[in-house]
């Protein structure tokens, strides 16, 4: 492969298959893939380990997503937050555009096509 | 003074006591050395003494012992001088008649050189052969005269001795031939003999020293044996050397003095006195050591008790005197610290008054008696360097009397004034004098306040002279004054009451409205109790409690909110009320403002509006007015709080009416008013339903009881019924009935209830048209048909792809069109857009899913003429089955006359109110914004928010006009209309919605300027308020009112939809790559197959090989293709479980019951529910394997189950919110006798015993406005029990969850099951 992309991107989800789906999704693009299946849980990984671009789910149990992305923004002003929903409306709320509106710099709605993911990923990269 | 400074100075002479103290452990500790000096002294002193003794007694030893020696040499020499033959027998006498003289021998004897006893003091020795014995032998051998100490022998029985003996040469009885004979000559001398002479001799010495305690002694051979001692122990010989003691060693020495050691036997210290016997050459084999020794304790014994008798004396005196020194030091400490901090306290004060008179505004100065200037402060001098009044001292030391008495011209008199009052102060006929005087400069006007005051300082009398400026104030003293004014106005004219109440709960403010609102006059109310005029009995005590603990620690009070309470009547009732308080913190306590508005008349309209719409839902569902009967009745009875309800049907036959059905919410008590309601049949104008019938209006009877036309007036009393009224139902000008209700109390007509029901009456004509037509469509097509087209609303019906198939005369002419010119075409042509467009999407919808969105209610929306314009509208649809196919049936009518009515009165209503609650917010509540501006056009109030909102400040604005304020154009725009009209209509104006920009953000201000008359002209008082809040609040509101379930419902199943969708997706893009680089490798792998087996396999192969597994990160593909293809296959599956639950969950269903199975449908409905409680729970389900068919409509059954599992996921969300755990929602079902049992459990919240009973009734929620319609359980409820003939119950605790239980009937009741087998 050519010059190998280095940037870090953890995925919130609480199901396993959309995070691995992801993961199989972007590690051919060459990122390397971290996982948390909710917001607390991702939040640890961040104590951790270096992370550029974070894609996290809205609706979880445990912490849920625009907790996570307040959480985010509280503490980690560097990272850039992808924020995705299959529902995307929950009572009269658009949850995206609440999700943007709370720090998310993207939004991407389930289902989305691979070349979404990857062009947002790669703006969210570029801007981080 | 320095802080540090006065610290030191409290510090001074802190080092008296520690002083004190030290000296005293010094004295202590040279007590003690001294103390230990003597008892040296002391010990050195009777060790000496000790040695001394010691000497004396190894002296004595020595003396006694040599003659001893000189003993037997005189003896020797007397047996030699006996004559041989007369030897033995005269030897023998001889030794006896020395041992007579000298008894201390034990024993004396002649041995003859073979060693036989030739003569012996002791007869039964002679004869006794000792030549053999080492004794005799160690005697002969040794020299020719000795002593020695010898051991006990056979020779005596006495103890330890020491043995003399001497070798004599006796000369033969031939001298010439025989040889002189060799005998020897022994005598043994008692040590105990020795002891008795010590021991004698010690006594003696004792007595002569006054030793307080015996002396021991002991004496030893040269090898540290002890011979001889004070008190001998009973046991074996004991060596001192041995036993390691000092003075022993040091006495064989031969050395002479004392020590100090420790007694080996007592233990204890013993002061020793050494010496030896003296070193005499016939002695020399003797040698023997002295020891003197008494216990240290006996010599130190007389100092000792000396000293304690001395210690306790001094200790007696010593420490009673330490005590008073060290106090008072302590007490000298203290006076000296209080006399230097009053020496600063003095100085201080000194610079302080001076400051301070310095440091006062008003102009100071003093005069002595006589008048003359002495000192003057600062602002004097300032006030003097201002106006050129005074030369550079500023006065001091001239006579303030004569500058005063000799002014002249303006002000001359207030000067004169001012001489006369220091001189009435100085003669003592006033203690102060106080005048006023105006002193306008050139450019302002200002006002003086003179004080004159006399104070005496060491006799000498003294003035104080005060000038203080009160140009302030008197401005601020004349703005108070206006400023109360126009609060007192304000308070007066506001719609709400308003109260004031001090912090013991008595009434201290009491407005003109609020004698309106609460019943009590304004001097009644005054002084009284709060809690006992206006507060309801039961909330009395939890009022007091309240406001004591809002008292104690400030918490408690709703402050600056709107409280809706019920307050209580003069009339003793209650009634619901609006409350804002608030508290003004004042020198005399807490006061407590509230404007209280009654809320009785929007409470009714409240319920009136409830009780339309629930009629109109019960007219909507019913199948005929009759089947409604029952419903409505209860339904307004219930919402409106009256009675008894009765529906009359009008029978045009008989010309008669007749009771259709009646309701009671007590139907015991008023049970024969009721039969005999059910049993009448009334002529037209008899009674209030035939007056009704008769006049076709509304009518109104305040007392049936004391109505004269009332036939049923004895059963009414007897229930104790009073105010009736009773209104018409007409059907197109034809009367079709009359709805009579009654109450328990008298009541004056209600004019908006009344209005109501010619609403409702509008409607339920609607209802009964809608109904006819339809009738009519399988009966009297023709007839129905003259209906419609007579009908004043305009009807429309279109057949289920949108195709208008009628409609009547008035709807065409609503929209412009001949009548013909609409049948055939699509309904779409009467829609404007978005609504135009959407509608099919609607339709298909509907179709497809039967959820029924706008089917069934009654909704205000646009339609589109002919002519392009929209009119607004009210349309009513429903839906008709047709044999297989749907129609649907709309009213519509045309509300254009009514919205514009309506906006009218809301908005003047609105008007009205708001000018009320912007001045209570203004003065209670912190939001407002506050401004003034006089009559000049100036700002002279700029409060509340209006800093803060317009970014001016206070001081800026005051006193400016309001153009010159930068304020943004838009905002000052507004506020000069509203002055213009205000100033031309003399009236309150408002303004509304008036959007500014504040800090980047879109701000909305609403205001009310209201004028200020005066004679001269017209001042503006602003009031308002920043509304975006509320504004984006109420647009919420109603877009969340708007909520349907079921499009909640659809964003849940989405999402449900999409996850999968997602990663499907994204596996099979996967998939489809890596197979592609999977192919790549299998390229390579057949090469290398076709090479190997073609026998040229390379290495070059086996490494391209190689690489291209390396490449495609083979290990990698062949872990997660599967995964991925498992995980994809099962996301397809979740796919089509859920579309699969959706299709069951919306199965249209048939109109008739069908045998279903329930728990199919129930986990149908958990599935398509599952994104509403997977967050917040765990759901289970234990559904009975056995349960049989149960005939259900199936549609409406998975509605009920829907709607209790979301009720669960909330109540469960309410308690788990936030803290990231999970609830558990539980379904089971089960078969009980002829009845299947369904239980929803959930871990929630619980519901509360008080509201248990209401939770089944229409629109009761307790959600957040816009999360739920309120209808949830009571459609559950109508399901269950009026459709299915089961029932539901609750059983609910508060914490713990909440269970609902249904039970459906397994067999169709029978009226059904005869229908079904005639069938």
């Amino acid at each position: 492969m050519e010059e190998k992309k280095t940037a870090t991107i953890l995925v919130i989800d609480d199901d396993e298959s959309i995070r691995e789906a992801l993961r199989r999704t972007l590690r051919r693009d060459g990122y390397t893939v971290m996982e948390a299946a909710e917001g607390g849980e991702g939040l640890l990984v961040l104590k951790h380990h270096h992370v550029d671009v974070v894609l996290v789910d809205l609706f979880m149990p445990g912490k849920e997503g625009l907790e996570t992305i307040a959480e985010l923004r509280r503490s980690y002003s560097d990272i850039t937050i992808i924020a995705m929903s299959g529902g995307g409306i929950r009572g009269q709320m658009d949850m995206l555009e609440t999700a943007r509106l709370m720090g998310a710099s993207q939004t991407l709605a389930k289902p989305f096509a691979r070349e979404t993911l990857i062009e947002t990923v790669k703006q969210a990269v570029r801007r981080e | 003074m320095e802080p540090t400074a006065r610290s030191c100075s409290s510090q001074r002479y802190s080092w008296l006591p520690g002083l004190i103290i030290a000296q005293t452990s010094v004295l202590v500790v040279a007590i003690f050395f001294t103390l230990s000096i003597v008892e040296d002294r002391l010990i050195a002193q009777a060790g000496r003494d000790l040695e001394r003794t010691a000497r004396e007694v190894a002296e004595k030893l020595d003396l006694l012992l040599f003659e001893r020696y000189g003993d037997i040499q005189l003896l020797a020499g007397a047996l030699a001088e006996i004559r041989e033959t007369k030897r033995g027998g005269e030897w023998t006498a001889l030794l006896k008649k020395a041992h007579q003289a000298y008894p201390m021998y034990a024993w004396m004897g002649v041995l003859n050189a073979d060693g036989r006893v030739v003569a012996a003091t002791d007869g039964a020795t002679i004869g006794l052969d000792f030549g053999r014995k080492s004794w005799f032998r160690g005697l002969a051998a040794g020299p020719a005269l000795r002593a020695h100490y010898v051991e006990p022998h056979e020779l005596t029985t006495e103890k330890d001795y020491v043995e003399f003996s001497a070798s004599v040469r006796i000369p033969g009885e031939a001298q010439i031939t025989s040889d002189p004979v060799q005998m020897l000559v022994v005598t043994r001398f008692l040590i105990a003999e020795l002891s008795a002479i010590v021991t004698r001799t010690l006594r003696e010495i004792e007595a002569q020293e006054g030793y307080t305690q015996g002396l021991e002694f002991h004496i030893l051979t040269t090898l540290g044996r002890v011979i001889s001692e004070t008190a001998p122990h009973p046991a074996e010989s004991v060596n001192l050397i041995d036993l390691g003691v000092e003075s022993a060693r040091m006495a064989v020495s031969g050395r002479t003095g004392f020590v100090q050691e420790t007694h080996r036997r007592r233990l204890v210290p013993v002061l020793t006195g050494y010496a030896r016997m003296p070193a005499r050459k016939e002695l020399d084999a003797l040698g023997w050591g002295v020891l003197v020794r008494m216990d240290r304790e006996a010599v130190l014994a007389p100092i000792r008790s000396t000293l304690w008798t001395v210690a306790i004396g001094g200790g007696c005196l010593f420490f009673p005197l330490w005590g008073g020194l060290l106090w008072s030091t302590h007490q000298l400490r203290r006076h000296w610290q209080r006399a230097e901090t009053a020496q600063q306290a003095s100085t201080e004060s000194l610079r302080f008054l001076q400051s301070s008179l310095d440091a006062l505004t008003s102009h100071l100065a003093i005069l002595d008696e006589h008048g003359t200037i002495l000192a003057v402060n600062r602002a004097w001098k300032a006030f003097g360097d201002q106006n050129q009044l005074c030369d550079t001292e500023h006065g001091v030391g001239k006579n303030y009397l004569d500058i005063c008495e000799s002014s002249s011209g303006e002000g001359g008199e207030e000067a004169h004034r001012v001489a006369q009052g220091i001189r009435a102060v100085l003669q003592g006929q006033q203690n102060e004098w106080v005048g006023e005087y105006p002193c306008h400069g050139p450019d302002a006007q200002r006002w003086f306040l003179v004080r004159i005051s006399k104070f005496t300082i060491s006799e000498q009398v003294r003035v104080v002279v005060d000038h203080q400026n009160i140009t302030e104030n008197r401005v601020a003293f004349r703005a108070l004054q206006e400023s109360q004014a126009a609060t007192r106005a304000i308070v007066s004219s506001a719609l709400d009451a308003h109260i004031a109440m001090d912090q013991d709960g008595m009434i201290v403010g009491w407005s003109a409205k609020a004698e309106e609102v609460f019943g009590w006059a304004a001097h009644e109310a005054a002084g009284q109790p709060l809690a006992n005029l206006i507060v309801p009995p039961g909330y009395r005590e939890a009022h007091e409690r309240g406001l004591k603990r809002f008292l104690v620690d400030g918490a408690g009070l709703m402050l600056g909110k709107r409280l809706e309470i019920e307050g209580w009547h003069k009339e003793g009732r209650p009634f619901p009320i609006e409350l804002t308080i608030a508290v003004i913190k004042q020198s005399s306590g807490y006061l407590f403002s509230a404007f209280a508005r009654d809320l009785t008349e929007r409470k009714k309209q409240e319920r009136c509006q409830a009780a339309e719409h629930a009629v109109t839902q019960l007219l909507v569902e019913a199948d005929s007015l009759e089947g409604g009967a029952p419903d409505i009745l209860k339904t307004i009875g219930e919402t409106l709080g009256w009675a008894v309800g009765a529906l009359w049907r009008v029978d045009e036959d008989r010309q008669e009416l007749r009771c259709a059905g009646t309701w009671a919410d007590a139907p015991v008590l008023c049970a024969e008013f009721l039969a005999q309601t059910r049993k009448s049949s009334l002529a037209k104008g008899i009674g209030l339903p035939g007056r009704v019938w008769e006049s076709r209006r509304a009518a109104w009877i305040s007392d049936v009881a004391a109505d004269e036309n009332f036939p049923r007036v004895a059963s009414a009393s007897a229930a104790g019924l009073h105010a009736a009224f009773a209104y018409p139902i007409l059907l197109h000008d034809k009367d079709y009935g009359i709805i009579e209700f009654f109450t328990k109390d008298i009541l004056a007509p209600d004019q908006p209830l009344l209005n109501m029901f010619d609403s409702l009456t509008g409607q339920v004509s609607q209802f009964l048209a809608r109904r006819a037509a339809e009738e009519a469509v399988h009966a009297r097509e023709r007839q129905v048909r003259s209906i419609i087209e007579t009908s004043v609303d305009g009807i429309i019906v279109i057949d289920d792809h949108g195709v208008i198939e009628l409609v009547n005369p008035a709807l065409a002419s609503m929209f412009g069109y001949a009548p013909n010119e609409l049948v055939g075409e699509s309904i779409k042509r009467l829609m404007p857009s978005p609504d135009r467009e959407q509608h099919d999407g609607y339709l298909e919808r509907y179709r497809q899913t039967g959820v029924k969105k706008v089917l069934g209610v009654s909704r205000e929306t646009l339609g589109l003429r002919k002519d392009g314009t929209t009119i607004p509208i009210e349309l009513t649809t429903s839906e008709m089955q047709v044999g297989r196919n749907s129609k649907f049936t709309a009213a519509i009518r045309n509300i254009s006359a009514r919205k514009q009515v309506e906006q009218e009165m809301v908005a003047s209503q609105n008007r009205a109110e708001q000018a009320v609650r912007e001045k209570v917010e203004v003065l209670a509540a912190v939001d407002a914004f506050f401004i003034c501006v006089n009559l000049d056009g100036a700002v002279t109030e700029w409060a509340g928010k209006s800093e803060s909102l317009f970014g001016v400040s206070l001081s800026d604005a005051i006193g400016r006009p309001l153009p010159e304020l930068p304020l943004q154009r838009e905002l000052l725009e507004a506020m000069q209309k509203a002055m213009q009209e205000v100033s031309g209509r003399l009236a309150p104006v408002r303004m509304d919605k008036i959007r500014m920009i504040h800090e980047g953000k879109d701000l909305f201000l609403k205001f009310t300027v209201t004028p200020l008359c005066d004679d001269r002209g017209i001042g503006y008082v602003f009031m308002g308020e920043d509304v975006t809040e509320r504004l984006r609040l109420e647009h919420d509101l109603a877009q969340a009112q708007k909520l349907e379930s079921i499009g909640q419902l659809a964003a849940g199943i989405a999402h449900e939809i999409n996850t999968p969708t997602q990663f499907v997706g994204d596996n099979v893009r996967f998939l489809s790559d890596s197979f592609t680089d999977l192919l790549t490798v299998l390229a390579q792998h057949r090469d290398l197959l076709t090479t190997a087996k073609a026998g040229s396999c390379t290495p070059a192969v086996i490494a391209a090989c190689d690489a291209a597994d390396e490449q495609a990160d083979l290990d990698y593909l062949v872990e997660e293709i599967p995964k991925a293809l498992m995980q994809s296959a099962d996301g397809v599956e979740r796919i089509a479980k859920i579309v699969r639950a959706m299709k069951d969950f919306a199965h249209p269903g048939s109109a008739e019951k069908t045998p279903a199975d329930l728990n199919h449908a129930i986990e149908s409905t958990v599935t398509v529910a599952h994104n509403e409680w997977k967050y917040v729970a765990d759901l289970t389900t234990d559904l009975a394997p056995d349960l049989p068919l149960v005939p259900c409509l199936l549609g409406p059954f998975n509605q009920v189950i829907l709607n209790l599992i979301v009720n669960a996921a909330h109540a469960i969300s309410d308690v788990v919110k936030g803290t990231g755990q999970k609830g558990v929602i539980a379904i089971a079902t089960r078969h009980v006798g002829e009845r299947v049992e369904i239980r929803i459990t959930d871990s929630g919240t619980g519901i509360p015993e008080a509201i248990r009973p209401k939770i089944f009734d229409p629109f009761f929620t307790t959600k957040a406005v816009g999360t739920g319609t309120g209808q949830g359980l009571a459609i559950a409820r109508s399901v269950v029990v009026d459709k299915h003939g089961g029932t539901i119950a609750v059983e609910s605790q508060v914490g713990t969850g909440t269970t609902f239980v249904i039970h459906l009937p397994v067999t169709v009741p029978t009226n059904d099951r005869v229908m079904e087998e005639a069938a």
